[in-house]
């Protein structure tokens, strides 16, 4: 146990003592993620053709019940969005962004869900839309700035 | 309806963020007023909903909620800004037109 202790102590002053006499620097930057950038258009995407076909559904089809599907396939999408940018280094803006856009999700969820067998109007519908769109473009910004600064799968970048 | 003083409300919303942000504030000020202006818009929305029975005053904290949402979000995308302290400004600048936003729309929105 003491040995492994030992090795497990170790390895980062090894890691740090070769990068030293090495000479070479380690970037440790978030990287572009092309699969996130495109789940996330694609999220945006199925999002805005769900308001903008409930803006023009009748009851029943426009109830919370009539539509758990698409909520349960924008959850999936949703859940796997963040366990990319889980995974990927320095995530912390990246996180709180789809923390918000997470929120904003079960916002929406629990407006539909409270118009019960009646439909959201197009006043809260536009209302909830314009709630969304400053976070994509926050999102949009945040990948479009790591995609001009890197090259995709670079991090992290040993020069 | 009561008037709802848009510039006056931005000036302490502002102010208010400000206090809380403090040397981060120069970095977020034109995000912070561009976000702030929407805040103050939704608001608007909301009120007049409410009034002419479009919304309801179960969606409307709801909606709110989803605007100061997408504003933490805008906030805290900028470098150096944690969601906590993004939560914080909004917070602190909504709080401090809580008297005004609950004179225009009626009710209790923020409370």
């Amino acid at each position: 146990m003491s040995t492994l202790l030992s090795r497990v102590r170790v390895w980062p002053a090894a890691l740090v003592l070769l990068l030293v006499t090495s000479g070479c620097a380690v970037k440790w930057t978030p990287f572009y993620d092309p699969t996130l950038d495109a789940k996330a258009t694609s999220f945006q995407q199925d999002l805005e053709a769900y308001l903008t076909k409930l803006e023009n559904l009748q009851a029943p089809a426009c109830t919370y019940q009539q539509n758990i599907d698409y909520y349960e396939q924008a959850g999936a999408q949703l859940a796997v969005l963040q366990t990319r940018a889980q995974a990927s280094p320095h995530n912390t803006q990246l996180l709180e962004i789809l923390a918000s856009l997470n929120k904003n999700f079960s916002d929406l969820k629990t407006l539909q869900q409270g118009a019960g067998v009646g439909c959201l109007n197009s006043t809260v519908i536009e209302a909830a839309r314009s709630g969304f769109e400053p976070i994509f473009e926050s999102l949009l910004a945040y990948e479009l700035a790591l995609k001009a600064n890197e090259a995709p799968a670079t991090a992290p970048t040993k020069h | 309806m009561p008037q709802f003083d848009v510039g006056a409300v931005l000036k302490s919303m502002a102010a208010a963020a400000e206090g809380v942000l403090q040397s981060k504030w120069p970095e977020v000020k034109s995000f912070a007023t561009t976000e702030f202006q929407k805040i103050a818009q939704t608001i608007v929305s909301i009120g007049e909903g409410v009034a002419a029975g479009t919304i309801s005053k179960d969606q409307a904290p709801i909606l709110l909620d989803m605007q100061k949402n997408a504003s933490r979000a805008v906030l805290a995308a900028v470098e150096g800004m944690s969601l906590i302290a993004a939560e914080q400004a909004v917070n602190a600048a909504i709080g401090a037109v809580k008297t005004a936003i609950n004179t225009f729309v009626g009710f209790p929105l923020v409370v």
